[in-house]
């Protein structure tokens, strides 16, 4: 699939765009079916996440040997993943803003060596068991973004349009049969929510009108999988080559989208900086710029990772890593978050690559990206929020979805059995405790086999002074686990009078 | 590659937005519906002919039919067959839907927490023998998704296996729908496909349940609405009020096991016990009023049952009815 180095009687250059446009298609719609069906094997093929995982949980997960795929590529073609298969990086693409661009060239040299200091900084802090950072990779931006408002989104036009569609009498049946072809396939059956989806959407926009500032912003500065890469194409095999005919034209240096080729400096390039986009080789009116093999080493650049961007990215990381930790909610871990099925804060901490594919499989939205307030080291972890969605019983999907088993992979047998939270009945808002009116829907809900809320009947006083017998609940606490179904279905307004804690 | 130029986009944008506002207009020409369009709630019973209703030829077929012991399948086919035959309820052609319990979708059969699908598979295939043009069988679960519930309970399987349709309720057909007759609520959201079929089998599985101490056939229509969590708070007069909207043609309960405790989720094998017995009739409050007995109880225990009776929607003296009882097996 990547990029063979154009021969010289081989293909023309734009043969080779078409095909490199094709490969972004087919990979970005290879990205949307493996993030449809919260697929490991996608964020398995994240290099930098599985290290970083790898470092601060002390295991390696069977999943990381798909990692090396990537990175033989990279051995051999350079950052071709940057310009050829990574879907951030195509959708960068396909918003160039070319109308609005300011002319390149001005963005300082050394902005490039933050993304080269952010790498550091994630590698530094897996030691220290943090991955707080990892929130910047860019498949975690992009599996997160679709999972919590994509989709959603996706979801919330295609219920409006055909709610308005529905409406209309002779449409009804064809109506009914274009949802009954998209759920559950591609769209849930009932809607779903997802907290937070705008600011996912958000950090997504900026990221993409970051293009506004130069081409591909994002792959150029910041993306850490980008420097990860970068590092390694310093060695790669096939790069970019300029021949001695070069009347150094210039016309390279504006098609290039990384801003990588300079006249000033022969028109040659950073093999760390080429994402192997071929946009030069096209833009060549005498054909003295090619792709093959080179031996050299690579010139070191100024803004190439040396000490300063060592220290800086280690000391960084040492300052996140106790600054994070200052939290007090880390003295009462029992008031935190409820978490997935048998993870616990350690593992969220630093097994977690925040990729949020857990999210996407949650059947009922239980999973939920967190939140400061939840633990600022555990920023975008999983954790369940029972008025959104509840844990399903027979379900343990985000567990065989995580790519790293921060979530474990329990059992079915097991994790019906696995205590997540426990439920307390608010007494002051409990419709029979509070205002003497009947409602069980707790203990009906309640799905173990031996039911964790009992009821207990009494005879008491309505309002109007008549007398009425009701039940009202009571948790047993040892036969609870926390699934939350009570908290979602519980039918007081606002929040529930029964809740789950961890 | 041509460019998709800004006014293109909006050319798109009007032509689109044009589509969809004559497609309101268009809609607001059409005759005005008495919201919603259903059948008239005034005749709300189903179609059977006058001759055949009880009372008047109590002879011909009983009001309540107990079959018992026998495999699912010979328990259903001798179930119709003493009330009549499929063909007395099911025309040639007919849009049929089965309503069958399958509110925990995290439980397999054997915990009795939802419609036996042997049972579900055979009456479907009745259905279908009897020229029915279309069976679906469906149900909203409480505790899932539907996709889970149907895969869970068995009943997917067995029901495609025999010819009929899943179907996972859309929550485009929830319609708000009057409820003329209901003493407490007047209105609710409830499935518009149930309400339009032209016949409707509604087959639950006898449980036992906290508040409304029974689950039996009333408390089955609870899956055709909306937010049915809102009952609760006056849960027999509302079961009473829906069953007075939705009125199944048949109801055939489920009794080969029956949940006697932690119901109506279940999911412990100690409260499950093995009657092997289907009961069904054409009169909801009849067949409810049966089922009490299968526990230990009388219909006045179940309070919604009593309302159900003095609302006029059927009849729970027990005495008064004719009931033929038989074997499924041989």
């Amino acid at each position: 699939m990547p990029a063979k180095p154009p021969g010289k009687g081989g293909w023309d250059a734009q043969s080779w765009l078409y095909l490199r446009s094709a490969v972004q298609i087919i990979a970005f719609l290879g990205f949307i079916i493996l993030s449809l069906n919260a697929s490991q094997v996608l964020m398995g093929l994240d290099p930098l996440a599985m290290l970083a995982n790898l470092i601060a949980s002390h295991r390696f997960e069977l999943l990381s040997v798909i990692a090396f795929v990537p990175i033989a590529l990279a051995l051999i073609f350079g950052r071709a993943w940057c310009g050829w298969l990574c879907p951030l990086g195509t959708t960068l693409e396909w918003f160039p803003f070319t109308k609005w661009l300011k002319k390149q060239g001005k963005l300082p040299d050394w902005w490039r060596s933050v993304k080269y200091i952010l790498l550091v900084a994630i590698i530094a802090a897996a030691v220290f068991s943090n991955l707080t950072l990892l929130v910047l990779g860019p498949l975690t931006i992009m599996v997160r973004t679709f999972a919590a408002a994509v989709w959603p989104a996706l979801d919330f036009i295609t219920g409006a349009v055909e709610s308005a569609l529905y409406n209309i009498q002779p449409l009804q049946e064809s109506v009914g049969h274009f949802d009954s072809l998209v759920r559950p396939l591609l769209l849930p059956t009932d809607p779903l929510y997802y907290r937070d989806g705008l600011l996912f959407a958000s950090v997504f926009a900026v990221i993409v009108l970051l293009n506004l500032a130069a081409e591909r912003f994002w792959c150029r500065y910041i993306c850490p999988l980008g420097a990860f890469y970068g590092l390694l194409s310093k060695i790669s095999l096939v790069r970019r080559r300029v021949n001695q005919s070069c009347v150094r034209c210039k016309l390279c240096e504006d098609a290039c989208p990384t801003g990588t080729i300079r006249r000033d400096r022969d028109c040659a390039s950073d093999p760390g900086e080429c994402v192997m986009c071929l946009k030069c080789m096209d833009a060549c009116p005498c054909s003295t710029s090619d792709f093959g093999l080179v031996s050299s080493p690579t010139p070191f650049n100024s803004y190439d990772p040396g000490k300063r961007q060592l220290f800086l990215g280690i000391g960084a990381a040492a300052l996140l890593a106790v600054l994070f930790r200052l939290n007090p909610l880390a003295a009462r871990p029992k008031q935190r978050a409820i978490r997935p099925p048998g993870a616990t804060e350690n593992d969220m901490a630093a097994k977690c690559i925040r990729c949020g594919e857990c999210i996407k499989a949650c059947p009922t939205a239980a999973i939920q990206p967190s939140r400061v307030e939840e633990g600022a080291e555990t920023y975008w972890t999983p954790v369940l929020v029972p008025r959104t969605g509840f844990c399903q019983y027979s379900c343990n999907a985000c567990g065989q979805a995580c790519p790293v088993a921060a979530i474990p992979p329990l059992p079915l047998a097991e994790k019906k059995v696995t205590p997540i939270g426990r439920a307390f009945i608010d007494r002051g808002r409990c419709l029979p405790w509070s205002e003497n009116t009947p409602c069980i829907v707790c203990e009906e809900m309640c799905p173990v086999p031996q039911k964790a809320i009992i009821l207990d009947t009494v005879e008491a006083e309505t309002g109007n002074g008549s007398r009425i017998t009701l039940q009202r609940p009571t948790v047993v606490p040892g036969r609870c686990i926390g699934c939350g179904l009570c908290e979602y279905k519980c039918p007081v307004g606002g929040e529930a009078a029964i809740r789950v804690q961890a | 590659m041509t460019e998709f130029s800004r006014r293109d986009f909006l050319r798109f944008s009007l032509v689109g937005l044009g589509a969809l506002l004559a497609a309101k207009f268009i809609n607001a020409c059409a005759p005005p519906q008495v919201a919603p369009a259903l059948a008239p709630a005034t005749a709300p019973a189903p179609v059977i002919p006058p001759s055949e209703q009880t009372g008047t030829t109590a002879a011909k077929f009983p009001d309540l039919v107990v079959v018992r012991k026998g495999d699912p399948e010979s328990l259903a086919r001798k179930t119709l067959e003493l009330l009549g035959g499929m063909k007395r309820f099911v025309k040639k052609g007919d849009n049929v839907i089965i309503k069958p319990n399958i509110g925990p979708a995290m439980r397999t059969y054997e915990y009795a927490a939802t419609t036996n699908p042997w049972l579900v598979a055979a009456v479907v295939k009745l259905c279908l023998e009897a020229g029915a043009g279309k069976v679906r069988v469906m149900d909203k679960p409480f505790s899932g998704s539907a996709e889970s519930g149907f895969v869970n309970s068995g009943i997917r399987e067995q029901v495609e296996k025999a010819g009929g349709v899943i179907e996972l309720m859309s929550h485009l057909k929830y319609v708000a729908t009057d409820i003329p007759l209901g003493k407490d609520i007047k209105k609710w959201d409830i499935y518009e496909d149930i309400v339009k079929a032209d016949v409707l089998i509604n087959m639950p599985i006898a449980k036992q349940h906290s508040a409304s101490r029974l689950t039996l056939g009333m408390k089955n229509l609870m899956g055709t609405i909306n937010s049915a969590q809102m009952f609760h708070t006056n849960l027999h007069q509302r079961i009473a009020d829906l069953a007075s909207r939705v009125r199944p043609t048949l109801t055939i309960v489920d009794a080969i096991r029956i949940l006697t405790a932690n119901g109506p989720t279940g999911g412990n094998l100690k409260d499950v016990k093995q009657l092997d017995t289907v009961i069904a009739g054409t009169d909801i409050v009849a067949v409810d009023s049966y089922c009490t007995s299968l526990f230990g109880l009388r219909p006045e225990d179940v309070p919604y049952i009593v309302i159900a009776a003095a609302m006029g929607l059927g009849s729970s003296s027990l005495d008064s009815l004719v009931i033929k009882e038989a074997s499924g097996a041989g």
